[in-house]
């Protein structure tokens, strides 16, 4: 087994439950986030880079991150013109290189926010193209049967979503980024519900986080729910804030400053409108 | 690799960008950032736009906006929630003011201030004042009822019910000026019937802020209300005064009697020049079945000149019950000689020469000496009325509990006049308050005395703008010895058995409610010990604490689980589903008792679980507290009515606060603590006078 090889192999088994040969080693030590009573796995961005090195549980949490953040990087690639299977090729590579700390090791600015931080080593090793030339002779795909990415969901995505005129690769990278941004939130907001026993009014109060109500929907929820409609109407803000706390807090993992956090959002909100 | 897509560019509903398929759920994100940032853009949409930014369901400050009841040229009326008290209210954003300068600032706070301070059965209650997103407003009671106006458009009322209605309404004016406070715009959609069918005065003293503040050229809107406005006030001739409200009380009786208001005109200007230089049709001829006295009385109150009106609405009010017992009303009518007098006031020139003619007629001077002499028995009985009617104020204001509010009205009263019952009112305003003191600018939620008596800390609900706080009192001097703002709503407070520790309970919009132990030293931000929960309840010796959680959407409600807690080892000993709105731990920390939604009071033993007592209580109650021998549950039902359970029967107990809240205090004497709802002047009464029940 090559290093190479070796390194997928702790990142595949450290990363999810999902992998079977998970029983091999043990579980990263991981610690409840901060949402009360919730069952949702946090990973600081600034504690990934800080424990890098120090063993698998860092590697851990830095897989959790890529695995989370991964298909931002496949659109990039693929937006700039390589084919899907070239793109998988690199996004595997880059995986590899992060995880065998080529990159993680040196100070670098970027390293600031993982969106940043991502996208600018990614551009550094597109315009590699030895590296790039040296992926298939490794035999990367050797390693796709282990991971948890799904290449062919996110293909399709890519297909079905139509190249908005004048995008540029990055853009489209931070879109990809922010709807992924969001989609953790909603997952952190739906475990929070359920956790906390409300899944019942969280499945009944979901669809007004994206729109406001018509006529007679507040009246409607409130009698599934048995409460009084300015109760579903003031839940509903109460919800819709709680989402932002949560959006807050899943930028909060992806930055190594707190202070970044604002300023983060409001990127990704700009990449939101942009079209 | 499935390269099917029948999704491919799909696209949002709403903005008609293209969907991200597979995540979030098949939301536009766009459209989710959209609306959940929705305040924000509201909030940078308020300084252009008025009606955008206050729209139905939103928050504002303390309250959401649910439903839009009317708009003027000055501002918007809201039906309001407010979720901290579970309550609706009336809120009424001002337009003026978003574009206002310091001076219309300055003269806003003083007004809604002295307004928000008055109260009284027949006034709609200013609840709170102030700016919130640059928006003045002010929130009122909330009365479920038609407007006066709305009645009228019916047609008249029945004589002797307007006569009711307005002798109600203007022993509320009355009340109010005696108080120092015009009402200035008077008018058949300011006064609200409640269920009673009692009438209810709105905007008292802010009708200045609403109305009178826009020029004088502009629509019937902006001049607020010409047919029901006294000349002087119309012609900006003289300081509006009382007197004002008297002629318009006049016009609104007049609107009552007649079907219409007493001038009517195409434009405002037409009906000024009527109100200034007209007198009015008499309201017999447009309804006969009015009986000459009221149409007297009401005459009476629309004489042109301020003097020659009713000296006060107290005078008004007395008239009017004369009638309506039918003894001789005190107003005369005016006939023949007085419609040419004020004819002849109103047509110097052409009264000068029939002037001369009257002198040839030959009135003697003898008459003049008799109308003197009148006078002064006018007057004297006036007085007397004027007596008599601020002892009926005092005794429905102490009957409504507002006993400091009643004791200021019998301490204006003439003395000279007083007589038994006077004094018999005012030592019963005086006797069932320990002690009584202006804490906080908000309504307190919480209260504890300290077992050694020494320390009274106090929690209120914050406002619009300020936070919640939390203060601690020296008890003997009344002075204050800390004060904490805190993120929660204080819903519980209590002292452990050293009088040094506070438990508190906070309830908080942002999710994170919690019950902490604080040292009274070191003060709410250093915790020494946390729980869950927002409502706590603590047993006499310390050791164990009840707790209710706060409902996970509905953080205002407590609905749910109830745990009782070893304080010291935070070991559970015991856990109900609830959901449960007030909970109390009896004083030897064996049984807890607790009410949900339905209104029944269950007792549970804490060592195995089992119910002790169900008990039907009518009611949700916010509040519980056991006896100080724990042989007994008190509390307080939402609609303020305190009661009492013993042994599975349940008594509703008389008292004359409404209380709030009830807390049984076994340190210092038997006794339970009471407070009032009293928005903007919020006092902590502590009395006796559920004493004696323990």
């Amino acid at each position: 087994m090559s290093l190479r090889t070796a390194k997928w192999d702790r990142f595949a088994r450290c990363s999810v439950v999902r992998f079977a040969r998970m029983d091999r080693v043990d579980g990263p030590t991981l610690k409840p986030g901060s949402v009360a009573g919730a069952t949702f796995l946090t990973t600081r961005w600034s504690q990934v880079a800080a424990a890098v090195g120090d063993g698998p549980a860092g590697e851990a949490a830095l897989a959790r991150l890529c695995e989370a953040y991964w298909r931002p990087l496949y659109f990039y690639v693929r937006r700039r013109g390589y084919d899907p299977e070239e793109a998988r090729d690199m996004t595997q590579e880059f995986f590899a290189r992060l995880l065998a700390h080529d990159w993680l090791e040196r100070a670098d600015p970027a390293k600031g926010r993982f969106r940043t931080y991502l996208l600018t080593v990614m551009q550094r090793m597109l315009a590699d193209a030895h590296r790039r030339a040296s992926t298939e002779k490794r035999g990367g795909q050797v390693l796709i049967g282990s991971l948890s990415l799904n290449w062919a969901e996110a293909e399709a995505h890519l297909v079905a979503e139509a190249v908005a005129p004048g995008e540029t690769p990055e853009q489209a990278f931070d879109r990809r980024w922010a709807v992924t941004v969001l989609d953790r939130a909603l997952t952190r907001l739906r475990t929070d519900s359920e956790s906390a026993g409300r899944a019942a009014y969280f499945a009944v109060l979901e669809p007004f986080l994206s729109a406001d109500p018509e006529p007679g929907d507040y009246a409607a929820a409130a009698e599934q729910l048995q409460a009084s409609p300015n109760g579903i109407a003031q839940s509903v803000l109460r919800l819709r804030a709680r989402f932002r706390e949560m959006i807050r807090m899943e930028i909060q993992e992806t930055v190594m400053d707190p202070a970044q956090a604002e300023e983060e959002w409001l990127v990704l909100r700009e990449a939101l409108r942009r079209r | 690799m499935s390269e099917s897509n029948s999704n491919a560019l799909d696209r949002c509903p709403r903005c008609q960008r293209p969907l991200v398929p597979g995540m979030l759920g098949g939301r536009c994100a766009s459209c989710l950032v959209d609306t959940v940032w929705g305040g924000d853009a509201a909030s940078e949409a308020a300084e252009t736009s008025f009606s955008f930014s206050f729209s139905e369901g939103r928050r504002f400050g303390a309250y959401v906006l649910e439903e839009e009841l009317g708009r003027g040229a000055m501002g918007v009326v809201f039906r309001a929630w407010q979720p901290s008290l579970r309550r609706h209210v009336a809120v009424k954003l001002l337009l003026g003011g978003a574009f206002a300068g310091a001076e219309f600032t300055a003269r806003f706070r003083q007004e809604a201030a002295v307004a928000a301070g008055l109260r009284h059965p027949g006034l709609v209650a200013i609840h709170e004042a102030g700016e919130v997103e640059g928006q003045f407003f002010y929130a009122m009671e909330w009365v479920e009822g038609p407007s006066l106006a709305a009645r009228l458009r019916t047609g008249p009322m029945p004589p002797r019910e307007s006569a009711r209605l307005l002798a109600e309404t203007a022993d509320t004016v009355a009340f109010a000026h005696r108080n120092g406070v015009v009402h200035r715009d008077l008018k058949p959609s300011n006064l609200l019937l409640d269920a009673s069918g009692r009438p209810r005065v709105a905007d008292f003293g802010l009708a200045r802020q609403t109305t009178w503040d826009s020029d004088l050229t502009g629509s019937t809107d902006a001049l607020g209300s010409p047919p029901y406005m006294a000349p002087e006030q119309a012609l900006a001739r003289a300081e509006v005064d009382a007197a004002s409200d008297v002629y318009a009380l006049g016009a609104v009786l007049y609107h009552l009697l007649a079907g219409r208001p007493p001038f009517q005109g195409a434009s405002a200007a037409q009906i000024l020049n009527q109100v200034a230089n007209d007198l009015p049709v008499s309201p017999r001829r447009l309804n006969p079945a009015v009986p000459e006295d009221l149409e007297t009385i009401c005459l009476k109150c629309l004489e042109k000149e301020p003097g020659r009106r009713y000296a006060s609405a107290e005078a008004l009010a007395a008239d009017l019950r004369r009638f309506l017992n039918g003894e001789p009303i005190l107003a005369r009518p005016i006939g023949i000689a007085g419609r040419v007098l004020r004819w002849g006031r109103r047509q110097p020139a052409l009264a000068a020469a029939l002037g001369a003619l009257a002198v040839a007629v030959g009135l003697g001077i003898a008459g003049v000496a008799w109308q003197a002499q009148r006078n002064a028995v006018i007057a004297a009985e006036l007085r007397r009325e004027a007596y008599f009617t601020g002892i009926r104020s005092a005794s429905l204001e102490w009957e409504g509990g507002e006993l400091n509010r009643a004791s200021v009205t019998l301490d204006a009263l003439d003395p000279l006049q007083r007589g038994f019952e006077w004094h018999w009112l005012r030592g019963e305003c005086r006797s069932p308050e320990l002690a009584s003191w202006k804490g906080h600018d908000s309504i307190v939620l919480s209260l504890a005395v300290s077992p050694d008596g020494r320390w009274l800390v106090t929690g209120d609900q914050g406002g619009a703008s300020t936070p919640s706080r939390v203060k601690l009192w020296d008890w003997s001097t009344r002075t204050l010895r800390a004060e904490w703002p805190v993120a929660g709503q204080p819903f519980s407070l209590a002292f452990l058995p050293d009088s040094r520790r506070i438990v508190a309970g906070f309830g908080h919009e942002g999710g994170s409610d919690g019950v902490m132990v604080f040292d009274r030293e070191s003060g709410p931000t250093k915790p020494l010990q946390s729980f869950t929960g927002s409502l706590v309840s603590v047993s006499a010796d310390g050791r164990r604490i009840a707790t209710v959680e706060s409902d996970f959407y509905f953080y205002w409600q407590h609905a749910g689980r109830v745990r009782v807690w070893e304080l010291e080892s935070k070991q559970e000993l015991l856990r109900l589903d609830g959901p449960a709105r007030s909970v109390a731990l009896s004083p030897d920390g064996q049984r807890v008792a607790w009410t949900g939604r339905e209104g029944v009071l269950h007792q549970v033993r804490v060592s195995d679980g089992s119910v002790l007592e169900r008990v039907s209580l009518g009611g949700e109650a916010w509040s519980l507290t056991y006896s100080p021998d724990g042989s007994e549950v008190a509390g307080v039902l939402a609609q303020g009515q305190a009661f009492r359970c013993r042994d599975g029967t349940m008594e509703r107990l008389a008292h004359p606060q409404r209380p709030w809240s009830v807390r049984g205090a076994s340190g210092i004497r038997p006794m339970a603590r009471v407070w009032h709802r009293r928005p903007m002047t919020t006092r902590c009464a502590c009395g006796p006078k559920m004493g004696p029940h323990w």
